[in-house]
């Protein structure tokens, strides 16, 4: 028993230690490095997903689902067109960033700026998602969400796929 | 007491710890990306977490490996493992499908929180056994 009360005052000097020369060496390798993150930013654009305080863009697989179903939403993959071949959300259109510019017309003329849109990619990330979901905004459509690795989860819950069977070999 | 135990499960939690930091080190941009997703921290502090946390990871790692300032490594860890856990089933008891990151920043991998929140269980109880053994135990 005798050192106890040492112990812990040790235990928590050196928890103090350990943070400081954690964030020291965490904010100059940052500093150092080439594609250092703005540290004091709001997050950074890409991953900042609120359009107004408090809004957040995200949706669960629940409410898509009933945006699926009720038909009442527009689904958008945002993965590249190879990964769209390959397999996506039964009715999706594919708005993949690399030609951004040619499909963009041609998949949303037609979509009214208040329609509802459900924007997914894959993978636990799922920037390419958000960064559509983002741009589309921006552009002035108003409910725009994001399923977060929405492929994977839809398929998980077995929910209606499209798969092009000539590209699996 | 400085048991065998104590000194493979300091040795393993550490190897955990550095294996566990080193893709988010690599990836500070997308390790940020796993960090927004869970939904819980303000934006203002998503790219400062994310640059810090891996590097306290590895030096939390390395000091449990080498077994130095033991008592200040082992309260962080389990403060650090408490947070994670937390994290994991807020989100989800919420609903939230969203990736683990806590190994890996990659992409394609399939999230599984239950499997996640176990493998955090297992950390859990190797980490409170060596607080146990510095902090409560009688004979230390």
């Amino acid at each position: 028993m005798r050192c106890k009360g040492n112990k812990w005052l040790a235990g928590l000097l050196q928890a103090a230690g350990i943070l400081f020369i954690s964030a020291l060496l965490s904010l100059i390798v940052n500093g150092l490095r080439p594609d250092r993150l703005p540290i004091l930013a709001d997050g950074t654009s890409k991953f900042r997903l609120a359009t107004d305080p408090g809004k957040n863009l995200m949706v669960s697989l629940d409410e898509a689902k009933k945006h699926y179903f009720d038909r009442s939403a527009v689904f958008l993959d945002a993965r590249s067109p190879e990964d769209y071949e390959q397999g996506h959300i039964k009715g999706a259109f594919n708005l993949p960033q690399e030609n951004m510019e040619e499909k963009f017309s041609e998949v949303m003329e037609n979509i009214p700026p208040e329609r509802s849109i459900v924007v997914y990619c894959d993978g636990e990330n799922c920037r390419s998602g958000s960064d559509l979901a983002v741009f589309l905004l921006e552009f002035g459509f108003t409910h725009v969400k994001v399923l977060v690795n929405g492929w994977s989860v839809w398929q998980e819950n077995h929910l209606p796929v499209e798969r092009n069977l000539r590209d699996i070999s | 007491m400085k048991t065998p135990l104590f000194f493979w499960g300091r040795l393993v939690l550490g190897l955990i710890f550095i294996f566990a930091a080193f893709e988010k080190i690599l990836n500070p941009a997308d390790f940020a990306g796993l960090v927004f997703n869970y939904q819980i921290l303000p934006d203002r502090l998503i790219n400062f977490t994310a640059v810090f946390l891996p590097w306290m990871e590895v030096l939390l790692g390395v000091l449990l490996v080498f077994g130095l300032w033991i008592p200040g490594a082992v309260i962080l860890v389990n403060l650090l493992l408490l947070i994670f856990l937390s994290a994991l089933m807020f989100n989800a008891a919420r609903g939230l499908d969203i990736q683990c990151g806590c190994f890996s920043t990659g992409g394609a991998m399939t999230s599984h929180v239950t499997l996640s929140i176990l493998r955090d269980v297992g950390l859990m109880v190797l980490a409170l056994y060596l607080f146990y053994n510095i902090f409560l135990s009688e004979t230390s």
